[in-house]
């Protein structure tokens, strides 16, 4: 049995002996040799790979979004002044406030209209003019208050609904270019030109007694003696550490 | 929290896929260059996945050499050559390069290569929404970038401020004609992305394991909230410090004293306070040094002192918001897993927890009346370092399933607890700020002086408040327009005549007011239009100019 069992390993050795003379071996290192290179090539092609993929991944999220944009995009309307029957963004008036401000007061086409702000062109120079939506007045009928003959919880819509624009007074008899834009994603959705002719000025109110400005209360620690500004309550001793934490 | 990460990630690779693929191509270049300096030095020595891994934290180096050779050659040779030099060098670089490697590299060389790209990917889409760079630090970053592009003197009548990272950046921005604001976001991002290979280096080294290496990278890259959180603070030359500063360790591991010496000056050069860091390291490493008798001992007083500190640390308003940014749960399985392979590697299991303490006592030794050996930003940055080597190295005796498992809870829970997004609290400047600030470049006088809000920062234990502090984006009107500024508080009250008399003697002639928590109260301007006049005006940002001066 013993005999039988280290036979074959000499036999093996015996092999491999002659396998190295015969040049075998070296086949073998060529087809190790071989092999990494495949993998270094593998490699490679897998980090190519990785790029490719990162790069469609891309196109694709970009091809989504300009289609998506270009559905979204909205048209640019020309604003006009209000007539009885206007259904799109229009101005009602050109006014003044008491700070001697315009004011422009447009007219949406619906309460959920974009918030937007605009800019005005008047001799060549632009300017910001900043709005703020006025409420559409809707009045709710409850069950209470209902009247004999209208239908409960019904909405009355007294008014359509507006957006104060304010911003730098431009001359009289001149004209002024408005574009509208949206504050979010400052896309361009209408424009118009007009000729400021008149300015609605409002009433000043006097009122009983002037509301004191409140001081805003100081909690910084003065950045120097330069800067620290006199008149100031004395600050708390609230130390800043800066850097926040997630 | 991250539900559009992928998304955003990939809308930013879509919108920026130019500059990304060059910054890939200069970290790639950097990379490459250094791997083959690393097998060259040490044959076959360490493992192609150990070098490549530590190539990944060297690269700023040679691309600090050869960014600064750029810049300088522009004092003797035309912009436009310029590039091609650029372009000459690194071709041949990388051609000798390709050459000494191609015969010797193995497979393992791209595990590392493969890993940081996927990082790149899920860091990217914090960039998401991001107009500028968060937080003041990058409005100081980017003026002193666009000087050493434009050339101008400003930037060596600075102090010494990082220069390395901004040497780099500008190189790069010069040879790319890139934005400099999206360069300096993305490359920041990238940096990130990187940081966490090298440790695998060290932890494979130490054990001998992969899998423990990889699970140390995992820790590095999503055990905690640092160094990712880093990006929101700006602190862009920290961030390439820590990659530097792992390549340097191993550098002094390699035991080559050339590669040692020109690792320590370029990452000083990249972020001064990493000499400090460095030598702390060094302390740690000679101070673990444990007879095998006293092993038991020194453990144990080791652990006390440090439980004592964080204690002591934990009273203090300043320095208790160090820990903050690292959680309990994993930060807790770390100290189990390496305390289960004390026994093991009793020195490499002190030597982090003395890093730990010394860095942390670095925050309380003064070096000048406002600086202190090391400051929290940075120690809070960094704690994760140590951290995840004692976790890679405490994962050396747990089965390789459960290594698999531990590494996927770690991913979920940092999925599911951390914003991989840009957080509220840094962002400076909104669309509105833009639009403002572009504005202010082209109809403000160039003589017109701003007065900005701004606070005083405390930075360190015991240090005194750095004033003068941006805290919206009116920091950002020096780099984006050029015109001079007046930091206030931003409580300053504009309606008292002090305040304006202020103004008026310091000849500020407009203010910026922000739309953030810590802006100048806009109410001012309608309050007293005999002295203030609001000029340009958008919901979140506005400019008023300031009337009633003699």
């Amino acid at each position: 049995m013993a005999e039988s069992k280290t036979e074959p390993i000499l036999m093996y050795h015996q092999q491999v002996q002659i396998k190295i003379k015969s040049g075998y071996y070296f086949g073998v290192v060529e087809v190790i040799m071989e092999q990494r290179k495949k993998f270094i090539i593998l490699g490679a092609i897998g980090l190519v790979l990785l790029f490719f993929w990162f790069a469609v991944l891309a196109l694709v999220v970009t091809n989504v979004r300009r289609l998506l944009n270009k559905s979204e995009a909205p048209e640019v309307v020309e604003v006009t002044l209000c007539d009885e029957n206007a259904s799109d963004l229009c101005i009602v008036t050109f006014g003044a406030n008491n700070l001697n401000r315009m004011v422009i007061d447009f007219q949406l086409p619906a309460v959920d209209y974009a918030p937007f702000y605009v800019k005005a062109a008047n001799r060549e120079m632009v300017s910001v003019y900043t709005c703020e939506v006025i409420e559409s007045q809707t009045k709710s009928v409850s069950e209470s208050e209902a009247v004999p003959g209208v239908e409960p919880t019904a909405e009355v819509e007294s008014a359509p609904p507006h957006a104060l624009c304010t911003g730098i007074r431009t001359p009289l008899g001149e004209t002024i270019d408005l574009e509208v834009y949206t504050t979010d994603g400052d896309r361009l959705i209408a424009r118009g030109t007009f000729l400021v002719s008149a300015v609605a000025r409002s009433t000043p109110i006097s009122l009983p007694t002037e509301t004191p400005i409140q001081e805003v209360s100081s909690t910084s620690t003065p950045d120097s003696e330069e800067n620290f500004l006199p008149g100031q309550d004395e600050p708390t001793p609230t130390p800043d550490f800066g850097y926040p934490n997630p | 929290m991250n539900d559009d990460l992928f998304i955003d990630s990939a809308r930013i690779l879509a919108q920026n896929w130019k500059l990304i693929l060059a910054i890939l191509v200069c970290v790639s270049w950097g990379t490459l260059l250094t791997f083959a300096t690393l097998k060259k030095i040490t044959g076959s020595q360490f493992t192609d996945a150990e070098l490549s891994a530590l190539s990944l934290g060297g690269w700023p180096l040679p691309a600090l050499i050869i960014s600064a050779l750029l810049l300088a050659l522009r004092f003797f040779i035309p912009a436009n050559f310029i590039s091609i030099i650029a372009l000459a060098l690194l071709s041949i670089s990388t051609g000798f390069a390709m050459r000494s490697v191609w015969k010797h590299i193995s497979v393992n060389f791209f595990i590392p290569v493969f890993i940081f790209l996927c990082f790149v990917f899920i860091r990217l889409g914090f960039s998401a929404g991001l107009i500028l760079p968060p937080y003041f630090d990058s409005a100081h970053h980017y003026q002193i970038i666009q000087s050493l592009i434009n050339m101008d003197n400003v930037v060596m009548e600075l102090p010494y401020y990082h220069r390395g990272y901004h040497v780099i950046v500008a190189a790069f921005t010069l040879l790319t004609h890139a934005n400099l604001g999206q360069v300096m976001l993305l490359f920041g991002q990238i940096i990130l992305a990187a940081i966490p290979l090298p440790i695998y280096f060290f932890i494979q080294r130490a054990t001998g394991s992969n899998a423990a290496g990889y699970f140390g990278v995992t820790l590095a890259a999503f055990g905690w909230f640092m160094p990712a959180h880093a990006t929101n603070w700006g602190k862009y030359p920290a961030l390439l410090s820590l990659l530097l500063i792992q390549f340097t360790l191993g550098a002094a591991l390699i035991k080559n004293r050339w590669l040692l010496a020109l690792s320590t000056v370029v990452t000083v050069l990249v972020h001064s306070r990493s000499i400090i860091l460095l030598t702390l390291f060094g302390l740690a490493w000679a101070l673990s040094a444990i007879p095998r008798s006293k092993r038991i001992p020194i453990f144990v007083l080791t652990s006390s002192m440090l439980g004592m500190v964080f204690l002591l640390i934990k009273q203090n308003q300043l320095t208790s918001l160090i820990f903050e940014p690292y959680g309990i749960w994993i930060t807790l399985l770390v100290a189990l897993l390496a305390a289960s392979v004390f026994q093991s590697f009793p020195r490499l299991i002190v030597f982090p927890m003395f890093a730990i303490l010394l860095m942390l006592a670095g925050i309380f030794i003064p070096v000048t009346s406002v600086l202190t050996a090391l400051d929290r930003p940075l120690v809070e940055m960094i704690l994760f370092l140590p951290l995840a080597f004692l976790g890679g190295l405490g994962a050396t005796r747990l089965p390789k399933f459960a290594m698999i498992a531990l590494a996927a809870i770690i991913i979920f829970h940092a999925w599911t607890t951390y914003n991989f997004g840009h957080s509220e609290c840094c962002q400076f400047v909104n669309h509105d700020d833009a639009v403002t600030l572009d504005w202010m470049d082209k109809r403000l006088p160039a003589n017109a002086r701003i007065a900005i809000s701004s606070t005083a920062l405390s930075l360190a234990a015991f240090s005194a408040p750095v004033p003068g502090i941006g805290t919206d984006a009116g920091t950002w009107v020096v780099p984006l327009t050029e015109r001079a500024t007046f930091a206030l508080p931003y409580s300053a009250d504009f309606i008292t005549q002090s305040t304006h008399d202020l103004l008026c003697k310091q000849q500020v002639t407009h203010i910026y007011v922000g739309g953030l928590p810590r802006s100048f109260n806009s109410s001012f301007a309608d309050a007293k239009p005999a002295w203030y006049e609001t000029i340009f005006s958008l919901p979140n940002a506005r400019v008023v100019q300031i009337l009633g001066c003699e």
